[in-house]
């Protein structure tokens, strides 16, 4: 696991960013594969981690926006359209990771390329426990 | 910026003491709570606001500021009832949800988090083709 910061770490089921996305963008390297429609297990290559919106922040706005894609030959992403979504204010920075993000080419030989994959991107805000005078 | 403040404040000193009316009166108080607040002279603002909201309570603009100069103070819990006010007043107000998520931050701040989940594929989410295609 290569990550660009420590503090982006890997969880079991997923990637998970949590404080360290206080900077703009992060980007990490991940190993979940993505099962693909055809049944064609495509690993990430390269997976960039949208910016919170900083509308949503300042109006505490969490959701949920699910993302489709297909994944080429080559390993990068196209055809994205967002498939579900709890809040429009979360669907171009979901877009704009999937498109920058990147999967491990196929070797030579192997199934078709344009595999569709969703991946779904969780929105949320954790309180931060501070010390008060009051 | 500062000093621009400064000059500000002093110009609209100069105009509040030749204010023709309670109109231009109350405008230049306005502007002399945004001013002082500007020059990170929140008591002094503090002031001018008053003065503002105890002759006209529906000064939404006041209100903002005022919530501001609140905040300043770590007076929390007037800066909200600013807010709760001026959002009665002017619904949908940029510069109120602004002033809002500066109170917010300061009271109950939060760390954004984002999750990403890859286990449902698109089979499990039902999808043939990809819809809206985005571009490329």
């Amino acid at each position: 696991m290569r990550t660009l910061t420590e503090r982006c770490s890997r969880a079991s089921l997923g990637l998970l960013a949590g404080w360290c996305l206080s900077l703009p963008v992060i980007a990490a390297d991940v190993q979940e594969p993505s099962a693909g429609s055809e049944g064609v297990v495509r690993v990430p290559k390269f997976t960039l981690i949208p910016e919170y919106p900083k509308i949503a922040r300042r109006d505490r706005i969490e959701g949920e926006v699910q993302v489709c894609f297909e994944i080429t030959r080559d390993g990068r992403t196209r055809r994205i359209a967002v498939r579900n979504s709890t809040n429009r204010v979360f669907e171009k920075p979901a877009i704009r990771a999937v498109r920058a993000s990147s999967y491990e080419p196929l070797p030579p030989g192997a199934t078709p390329a344009g595999i569709k994959a969703c991946r779904t991107f969780r929105f949320s805000l954790e309180p931060v426990v501070v010390e008060t005078d009051s | 910026m500062a000093g621009d403040g400064e000059e500000g404040v002093r110009l609209t000193l100069l105009g509040l003491k030749m204010a023709s009316g309670p109109y231009e009166e109350k405008v230049a108080h306005a502007n002399l709570c945004a001013g002082y607040l500007l020059i990170e002279q929140p008591h002094a603002a503090l002031e001018h606001c008053d003065w503002v909201l105890e002759r006209d309570a529906a000064h939404w603009r006041t209100y903002n500021n005022r919530a501001l100069v609140y905040l300043r103070l770590k007076r929390y819990r007037d800066s909200e009832e600013d807010i709760r006010k001026g959002q009665e007043l002017r619904p949908g107000s940029k510069k109120l949800k602004i002033v809002r998520g500066l109170y917010l931050d300061e009271t109950q701040p939060v760390m954004p988090r984002i999750e990403i989940d890859d286990r449902r594929n698109a089979e499990s989410a039902g999808v043939t083709e990809p819809g809206n295609a985005d571009v490329d």
